[in-house]
């Protein structure tokens, strides 16, 4: 299933009132990418945060 | 993540990952300028709070769970202490020097852990106390006073963590555009 694109105001209509995106910005960075983003899924799963 | 112009397998491994996760998306900021780039992820990724994080491993992940609770707190933007020299905060913001050039913004210094991963540069240490402050920041500055705009526009509030280093000093240019006003 697909990430849902939603704006803040559809997110609080649906009881979420808070939603984070982590916007990493790379320029050929295939040597780091794979554990920036695990670590950061990681990192936010562990704090139970979405 | 943002492909921001690159021409490596940086996006192929991000789109694996994102088969397995589906909270993980890429886009490409192919032909536009780099410092559109925020711009670019932005819009796209719905949400109320967006933290910039570099790819090349110099933030610490652990790190935005901090930066991010701070946010909840109702700051607009959290900087890493490295931020930083010596702890130490510039005082004033030139408004007499264009300030339509300037957004303020109410901002908050957290100690990071970037020391912990490529040690810490003579000069910068960590900040003791979290400390708030309001900040000007140039609108022209990579994109983050765009970013922040964007997110209060969107109700939300945007961090930044400061910044990719591999060799050398990291470049702290960005500090020297940024000042304060007193709160």
């Amino acid at each position: 299933m697909p990430l849902q694109v939603k704006s803040p105001t559809e997110w609080e209509r649906e009881s979420i009132p808070d939603m984070l995106s982590v916007v990493i910005p790379a320029h050929n960075e295939e040597g780091h990418i794979r554990g920036a983003v695990e670590g950061i899924v990681a990192a936010l799963d562990e704090a139970k945060i979405r | 993540m943002v492909n921001d112009n690159g021409v490596d397998r940086t996006e192929k491994i991000v789109r694996d990952l994102g088969r397995t996760n589906h909270a993980v998306q890429c886009v490409s900021n192919d032909g536009a300028a780099s410092g559109l780039r925020y711009g670019v992820g932005l819009p796209i990724f719905g949400a109320t709070r967006w933290p910039s994080f570099m790819a090349d491993a110099s933030d610490a992940p652990t790190d935005l769970v901090a930066f991010y609770r701070k946010l909840r707190e109702g700051y607009d933007c959290v900087f890493g202490s490295r931020f930083s020299r010596s702890g130490r905060r510039p005082t004033r913001m030139p408004l007499e020097q264009g300030a339509h050039l300037w957004v303020p913004v109410r901002g908050i210094i957290v100690e990071d852990s970037v020391d912990q991963l490529a040690g810490r540069h003579d000069g910068f240490d960590p900040v003791e106390n979290a400390d708030e402050f309001l900040m000007a920041v140039a609108r022209h500055d990579h994109g983050t006073a765009e970013d922040i705009e964007r997110g209060k526009q969107c109700g939300g509030a945007v961090p930044d963590t400061l910044v990719g280093h591999r060799s050398g000093p990291p470049p702290f240019h960005r500090q020297t555009r940024l000042s304060t006003v007193e709160a």
